[in-house]
């Protein structure tokens, strides 16, 4: 099963490549609005924390450091979320499902590769590393191998969070396929919105909030307060991997209530005449 | 078409856009408590960056938290999105042309549609909540306030002519709309001023970045409002920014017109 799923890796790999490189203007276009959008997207808070020398009560490189944790925590979703598979509302909600279950493999393993795109959004990720090993040097921080295995996981834990959250919003088109389409969307957009921001101004039931009905905080600031010490409890630690493995399983209950019911109804966004509705 | 037709057509292509928005996404409130929820989270951390802080760039804690929530309440028109993007990308642009109301007409309608409901179940709510918040709604003064509305529709002119003419773009590099919006979504977040206001940025970097047609979406209305800026000059800014770009759009526009193509849906 692991080797079907890496030949399938390579496949879309190599189809990946292929669309990027198809022609040498596009591939320029492709990696430069990457990097634009990369750098823009932390730019505003990487200068807020230049002016104000940090954003209380993280210094300026500790904020640098979760700029570039939650850039990395974004990519690995991206890569493996292509083609609508991260917002798979989209293709619930128009009927894109029966294009998968026709596929004679495990649902799960489509959604696994189908959206596997590791040249796509390259750029995120030079600057998201750039940025932690910069910051990282600048706090004298000490890679050993427990803080390493630490990091993995916590990273590991913000992206399976995201994941599991767009999953989450995703499966609603299950039961309300027009307006859970753009839904999810909005609620992925607010997680990545806010991953860059230290959150420990906010109020315990905004705070509460922010790490587990809508986990922006779990992408980067909860880890991070773990991983750069402003938090010393070994718990913290622990968190991010454990909401995240709650998450997805939230996520695969809510899957299997949904495919019970697109077994009975499927999806109604199409006319037979084949217009969408 | 006459004037009072065109009217006509478009107050009933705002009706038509906002019970579409209303009738066929019973979720659209949710979109909305999100907003409020990023709003209430900006306005924490404004609190705690200028905290035991006075006036920064210009501005203090209270202007900078008062731009803030309007920013929030006029999210969408600070950010013009015609939909022209993905009418190109759907292929319906054709049956857009074929209308007699004209395209700009036609897309700004719609817009305005959704708008009235993003007014009257997010904007509205957020305003009567804002004491709630601990920010301050009042403008400057009254003159703020009377500069400020034709700030705001100065602005939205130079939203609309950019939102044209990044479908003009489109058209021309026949390319990806989700790379190019995701670009655009960050660039404009940045340069627009509409979460860091451009006077907190260092270096100077706010004084340069308000000459450019962004700084005339967000920052140039934000600002009028806050009394954190100059407003004649803010204001001579943005009607030039306006009037540039709507002339430059329709050039631009004319001449990629025939190399539009329809993607499909």
């Amino acid at each position: 099963m692991a080797a079907r799923i890496l030949r399938l890796w390579a496949l879309y790999a190599y189809l990946d490549g292929m669309w990027i490189a198809r022609d040498f203007r596009s591939f320029i276009f492709y990696y430069l609005a990457d990097a634009v959008t990369a750098v823009a997207s932390v730019a505003g808070v990487l200068l807020l924390a230049q002016r104000f020398d940090g954003i209380p009560p993280w210094t300026r490189d500790q904020v640098v450091f979760l700029l570039g944790f939650g850039m990395v925590a974004r990519f690995v979703p991206d890569m493996l979320g292509n083609y609508n598979v991260l917002h798979i509302s989209r293709r619930i909600g128009r009927g894109q499902l029966d294009h998968i279950l026709v596929q004679p493999q495990p649902v799960w393993m489509a959604l696994l590769t189908e959206g596997f795109a590791p040249f796509w959004g390259l750029l995120s990720l030079a600057p998201g590393v750039g940025l932690m090993v910069w910051a990282g040097q600048r706090m004298g921080l000490e890679a050993t191998p427990p803080w390493l295995l630490a990091f993995a996981l916590n990273l590991a834990g913000a992206s399976a969070a995201l994941t599991a959250y767009a999953a989450l919003w995703g499966f609603a088109a299950f039961f309300q396929p027009r307006a859970a389409e753009e839904i999810s969307g909005s609620a992925v957009d607010l997680m990545t919105d806010l991953k860059g921001f230290p959150l420990d101004a906010l109020g315990p039931g905004l705070r509460t909030a922010l790490v587990t009905v809508i986990p922006a905080g779990l992408m980067a600031w909860y880890p991070c307060r773990a991983l750069l010490g402003l938090d010393h409890g070994i718990a913290a630690l622990w968190a991010t991997p454990a909401a995240a493995a709650a998450l997805c399983c939230a996520a695969c209950l809510t899957f299997r209530m949904g495919m019970k019911r697109y077994a009975q109804v499927g999806s109604s966004r199409y006319t037979s005449f084949g217009h969408r509705r | 078409m006459n004037a009072r037709a065109l009217t006509a057509a478009c107050r009933r292509t705002s009706a038509l856009s906002a019970g579409a928005m209303l009738g066929e996404n019973p979720l659209f409130l949710l979109t909305y408590l999100l907003r409020l929820l990023r709003l209430a989270a900006l306005l924490a951390i404004w609190r705690a960056v200028f905290a035991a802080r006075g006036q920064v760039g210009g501005m203090d804690v209270e202007q900078v938290l008062t731009y803030t929530l309007l920013a929030g309440i006029l999210a969408e028109p600070l950010n013009c999105r015609t939909g022209l993007d993905r009418s190109l990308w759907e292929g319906a642009i054709v049956t857009r042309m074929l209308q007699p109301m004209g395209l700009v007409a036609s897309f700004v309608s719609e817009m305005a549609g959704r708008w009235a409901v993003g007014f009257a179940f997010c904007s509205l709510p957020m305003l009567l909540l804002a004491p709630l918040l601990g920010v301050d709604p009042w403008p400057a003064s009254a003159a703020a306030a009377a500069w400020f509305g034709l700030s705001l529709a100065l602005a939205i002119v130079v939203g609309v002519a950019l939102d044209f003419l990044y479908g003009a773009a489109i058209a021309v590099l026949k390319t990806d709309i989700w790379m190019l919006d995701g670009m655009r979504h960050a660039v404009a977040l940045l340069l627009s001023g509409a979460v860091v206001p451009l006077a907190l940025l260092p270096w100077g970097l706010g004084r340069w970045m308000q000459w450019l047609p962004f700084g005339a979406l967000a920052s140039a209305p934000l600002q009028i409002y806050t009394g954190a800026g100059d407003a004649p000059m803010l204001l001579a800014l943005q009607a030039f920014w306006a009037l540039a770009l709507c002339l430059f759009g329709r050039w631009v526009w004319r001449l990629t017109r025939e190399r539009m193509v329809s993607y499909g849906g």
